[in-house]
């Protein structure tokens, strides 16, 4: 669990075994490869913009469609996911690290690798894999339907073959680090919000990845060892090819018995993140503590059972498709759960409008926008209608993109001081702030409508089809628009990184006056968190609105010792109604 | 210190393994100037000589008939409104797996030799053979292609086509959208992609030609009144093979003298 | 106790929400389906409209609550804040379930119900049938003819030019098989029962104007039943990705009178006929 303070600049800062810095490390690559998987987006709007100009060939927009779903669901959100749990979970829960150090740094280094095989198989004979995201075979299995899948598909399953196994050691070291190492006095129901959702996603992940692993290894084979899993007897170019007598809907099966708790293990930190973050900028205790983990729990069961509602129209028993309708609008239950303790955690609040606090304000409205659209796919009967349609894309790119970005962004300001030392500058973030929340419900919100007019995803060229003309044609102005717009808020966002880092602010221990642990520790955190004696943890995580005046607060450590957070004068309160550090509430 | 060997070994092990299985598409190759001949009985070491065209003063020519019946349906272009309207009342041509004409002339057999050149050496081929995507169909249906030269296939019709071109054995040789008029798909063909290939349109099924590569420069595609003529050929004994789409392939022994020209004929049916 | 004016930069916040409520309320009120066109599909937009109602009552009541409790939020400044009691907390858990048990289940047994299983569980009287062969990238669709009974098929015999779904030329059964590329014709009124088959990838057969879809799946023959009530050209789109040419993967579907139908049919070249 803890280990000697590293000396060298390589076992500091490159082959590191602290949380904190792999952490750090994780992120960092997430932001590197958001570049490739924005970069892929833009390429995607242009061509759609623009179909005329002949910019890309169908094949190799495809490519694009593909990896820019791969790299961003595994590579960006789910690894600056996996950067926010690692940096945090000792923090948080009064560690001085993981508990398997070693296995945490393999984590990360087997993650790089992966990476490099993603972007380096666009640069292969046939080009990157081309099959969608979710890769159905026989498109994805046999080279010949598909330019992309031939060495572009190999080397992308080698990629997510490495990608699941650094998943899998980096949860088994948080499943274990949250469960066995916490301080003394931290009982599991006095773990911040944070934790718990990296706790369960953590859960969630372990048990779904698995079925996918065997789907990759299943289509490897049919690929390369002439198996027939998932291949049929087929003709291509009028000649017969004998591959065998496989079931492709069986891969649909294994991936999304997968690929839906995936998305639960996508959104579950990134919303808890920010239910952690909210009670500071509310100075009152999250409502319904209680309730959101055990809201928590029946989503994460209910997320194993209710796979098929991808597979709708495939020809499954229908019996069995009006169970999976019915189980998944089940799930709307406990996220409403969610939503409305989010929605009740603001009531009476003595709001703090910090940066964190707008993002966070953010994810709830878009947890509004976008939750409801699950509704539509989720009820068999509109999902036929729907079913690979705009109306999907915006859907769950409001969820797994628009609310997890958020949430990262939210958590990335707040935790920017305790991570390097100082504060992200105020104006630029909310100049990041606007230029990201907007231009994304507006983006995906736009592809619902286009959804409900019918237009059908991974089109290369939608004006195909007279039925588009119109609407669906016109909408595709301002998305493209915004997206253009997003991507420059994300520029501001990077110059805003820089910049703190050589002269933002200082932070000092604790610049947001929050309870939980990781504020008790010097800005940046030092190595071993928690100096000489370890935290002893006396209450819960969001003792807000205490004391007297009903300013002060617990810290979780604090032995039951109010510390009163109010600013200097009377005055100043009435202005900034009870902001500290200067920040003024216009 | 051993803990980071084995993370170095780890890291190489997951570059290492990025390699693909499947041979990599054909590429052109061969740097050398002279090519050899795919004799068949080859047998080795023998002083070649290289061939020139003022050595070859014989030749092959001759007529192919195809006996039966043959139906051609007119094409149904109905997937793609675009095509039918490049077509007028006459409506749209017909298939072009077996063209017959009157007398039984076969036409679009690929005619060339498959041994008796082991004595010469062939400079790769020279210029350009293009293939043309027109009113949706490609135009030559059959096209030899010598090793060496440059194969251009072009889209002069306003609408997407693909070309999807794979061997026998069901391999793709390429496989590229074109979807704009004006799109040209270049390929050097090089000595390891010798061999006989289908190539089809997928979005326009019926779309079908056969591209023949070649390593020597005996070469003929028979005609709508079933003739092919092989020219400059030096004397020698050669096997002649016919090939067709659908009637498979027919092979005939001859022997020219020099300033000769040999007649030869092909009968293909059902 | 004074009423505190939020901070600018909330009221910014909570116009952004209010502004794109309003504007979703309106974006969402636009009819963007097109004029539905067969019975099956009137029973989907009624579970969508329904959604859409449901779903829009809920994001305005949500929205008005957060933007309520951002504007609201600082009268209580110079009391002490009373912290909700357990039972509140709970009971604002057990509310939320009971909501959306109710509306979505509704949505799937009681609105959806009857569709799903017209679709699936009834058989169709007097129904129209033909095969659709989806490959890589057009729509072959064959009608068994006069017979009623369809040719055999090998995919040994598939030539893209001359037998695009490679019907068996020796059986007699085939003779009189209509083929059509990309083009179907259906007749107003009766049920269309559609075999669906493909021999290569994955596919699917999607009528926007009609609303119902069915993927087509190699090795896997399936079935897609609808009955059209407008007559109409419509599209017929591929929708699930298949290649390259994917997105030109288009076909056309005429309703039309039941006697322009059969004379149609009767116009077209049988799979036997002369040239």
């Amino acid at each position: 669990m803890s280990h000697a303070e590293p000396q060298s600049f390589i076992s500091k800062y490159i082959f590191s075994f602290d949380h904190k810095v792999i952490g750090i490390q994780y992120m960092i690559t997430a932001i590197v490869m958001a570049l490739f998987g924005g970069g892929l987006a833009l390429m995607i709007r242009t061509q759609l913009q623009h179909p005329e100009m002949g910019l890309f060939a169908p094949e190799a927009y495809l490519s694009y469609v593909t990896m820019h779903g791969t790299i961003m669901v595994f590579f960006v959100v789910s690894m600056a996911i996996s950067g926010f749990g690692n940096f945090l979970i000792p923090l948080q829960i009064g560690a001085r690290d993981m508990a398997y150090p070693f296995l945490n740094m393999l984590s990360y280094w087997t993650m790089v690798p992966a990476c490099l095989i993603m972007i380096a198989s666009f640069f292969v004979p046939g080009g990157a894999a081309a099959a969608g995201w979710t890769m159905y075979p026989p498109l994805s299995a046999v080279e010949q339907t598909v330019p992309g899948s031939g060495i572009g598909t190999t080397l992308w399953i080698l990629g997510m073959a490495l990608f699941i196994a650094s998943f899998t050691m980096g949860g088994l070291n948080f499943l274990t680090t949250i469960l066995n190492c916490r301080t003394k006095g931290l009982t599991m129901w006095r773990l911040p919000l944070a934790t718990w959702g990296f706790l369960v996603a953590t859960v969630l992940g372990l048990l779904a990845f698995p079925p996918l692993t065997s789907a990759a290894i299943m289509l490897l084979f049919d690929r390369h060892v002439d198996t027939s899993f998932f291949v049929t007897d087929m003709v291509i170019n009028d000649q017969l090819l004998n591959l065998g007598d496989g079931t492709p809907l069986l891969f649909q099966h294994l991936f999304w018995f997968l690929g839906h708790p995936e998305v639960y293990v996508l959104v579950i930190p990134p919303l808890l993140m920010t239910m952690d973050i909210i009670p500071v900028f509310t100075r009152r205790p999250a409502f319904g503590y209680r309730q959101s983990i055990w809201a928590l729990g029946v989503i994460s069961f209910l997320s194993m059972i209710v796979w098929g509602h991808h597979m709708f129209v495939t020809g499954m028993n229908p019996y069995i498709g009006k169970y999976f309708s019915i189980a998944t609008v089940i799930i709307t239950a406990p996220f409403a759960v969610l939503g409305v303790n989010l929605l009740a955690s603001l009531w009476r609040a003595r709001l703090r409008p910090a940066v964190p606090m707008l993002f966070a304000l953010a994810v709830i409205s878009a947890v509004g926008f976008g939750g409801f659209g699950g509704l539509f796919l989720g009820t068999m009967v509109s999902d036929i209608y729907f079913h690979e349609t705009y109306f999907v894309v915006g859907h769950f790119h409001l969820m797994i993109g628009t609310v997890t970005l958020l949430g990262i962004f939210a958590a990335w300001y707040f935790w920017f001081p305790k991570m390097f030392g100082k504060k992200m500058d105020e104006n630029l973030g909310r100049w990041h702030f606007w230029l990201t929340a907007l231009p994304m419900i507006a983006i995906f919100l736009l592809m619902h409508l286009q959804g409900m007019g019918g237009m059908v995803r991974r089109t290369f060229d939608p004006g195909t089809y007279e039925y588009n003309a119109g609407m669906n044609m016109a909408l595709r102005f301002p998305i493209t628009i915004m997206a253009y717009v997003l991507f420059i808020g994300q520029m501001i966002f990077f110059w805003n990184i820089v910049r703190s880092l050589k002269r933002g602010e200082p932070a000092g221990e604790n610049p947001w006056d929050a309870a939980t642990l990781e504020w008790i520790t010097p800005s940046p955190a030092p190595h071993g968190n928690f100096g000489a004696a370890l935290p002893v943890v006396s209450c819960g995580p969001y003792e807000y609105s205490v004391g007297e005046d009903g300013f002060g607060y617990l810290p979780q450590s604090g032995g039951g010792e109010v510390a009163v957070h109010s600013p200097a004068s009377a005055e100043e309160r009435e202005e900034t109604g009870g902001t500290d550090s200067g920040e003024t509430g216009a | 210190m051993f803990r980071y060997f084995l993370m170095l070994l780890l890291l190489t092990f997951a570059v290492a393994c990025g390699g693909s299985d499947k041979p990599a598409p054909k590429t052109s190759g061969g740097d050398s100037a002279a090519v050899d001949e795919d004799d068949e009985d080859d047998t080795g070491i023998s002083v070649r000589q290289t061939y020139s065209a003022d050595k070859g003063t014989a030749g092959v020519k001759g007529t192919i008939k195809f006996e039966g019946k043959a139906r051609r349906r007119p094409i149904d272009m109905g997937s793609e409104k675009y095509c039918e309207n490049c077509y007028g009342e006459d409506g749209p041509p017909k298939s072009e797996s077996v063209v017959v004409g009157e007398n039984g002339e076969l036409a679009n057999v690929f005619v060339h030799i498959t041994s008796g050149l082991k004595n010469w050496k062939f400079q790769k081929g020279t210029g350009e053979v293009h293939i043309d995507q027109i009113k949706c169909m490609y135009v030559p249906h059959v096209t030899g292609v010598q090793v060496g030269q440059t194969l251009k296939i072009a889209n002069s019709d306003s609408v997407m086509h693909n070309i999807h071109a794979s061997d026998k054995s069901g391999d793709d040789w390429f496989n590229q959208g074109q979807p704009n008029k004006g799109d040209v798909f270049t390929r050097e063909v090089g000595g390891s992609d010798a061999g006989f290939y289908t190539m089809k349109c997928d979005v326009h099924g019926w779309m079908a030609a056969y591209i023949c590569v070649v390593k020597n420069p005996f070469f003929a595609v028979s005609g709508t009144d079933g003739a092919f003529s092989l020219d400059k050929l030096p004397a020698g004994t050669y096997t002649v093979e016919a090939w067709h789409e659908k009637y498979g392939k027919k092979t005939q022994q001859v022997t020219v003298k020099d300033g000769e020209t040999a007649e030869i004929s092909f009968t293909f049916s059902k | 106790m004074e009423k505190r004016k939020p901070p600018r930069i909330i009221i910014a916040l909570v116009a952004f929400f209010a502004i794109f409520t309003i504007l979703s309320v309106i974006g969402f009120a636009v009819p963007w389906r097109s004029e539905v066109a067969s019975e099956e599909g009137q029973g989907i937009d009624a579970v969508i409209t329904y959604l859409l109602f449901a779903t829009g009552a809920l994001v305005i009541v949500g929205h008005a609550i957060l933007i309520r409790f951002l504007l609201k939020g600082r009268d209580d400044q110079t009391t002490a804040y009373v912290r909700p009691p357990a039972k509140v907390e709970w009971m604002w858990g057990v509310i939320p379930v009971i909501v959306m048990m109710l509306l979505a289940e509704a949505g799937v047994l009681v609105v959806g119900s009857a569709t799903w299983d017209k679709l699936y569980a009834e058989t169709p009287t007097n129904p129209v049938v033909l095969e659709v062969v989806g490959k890589q990238f057009e729509w072959l669709i064959r009608y068994p003819g006069k017979d009623n009974t369809y040719g055999a098929y090998d995919f040994k015999w598939v030539n893209g030019a001359d037998n695009p779904m490679g019907i068996d030329e020796d059986d007699d059964a085939a003779m009189d098989d209509i083929i059509s590329r990309g083009t179907m014709y259906l007749p107003r009124g009766r049920t269309a029962q559609i075999r669906l088959r493909t021999h290569d990838v994955i596919h699917s057969f999607f009528v926007p104007d009609f609303r119902v879809k069915q993927d087509v799946i190699p090795g896997f023959p399936t079935e897609i039943r609808f009955t059209p009530t407008v007559n109409g050209v419509y599209e017929l789109v591929c929708t699930e990705l298949c290649g390259l040419g994917h997105y030109k993967m288009r076909g056309t579907v005429h309703v039309v009178d039941p006697e322009d139908y059969e004379a149609w049919l009767n116009k077209r070249p049988t799979f036997g006929g002369e040239d």
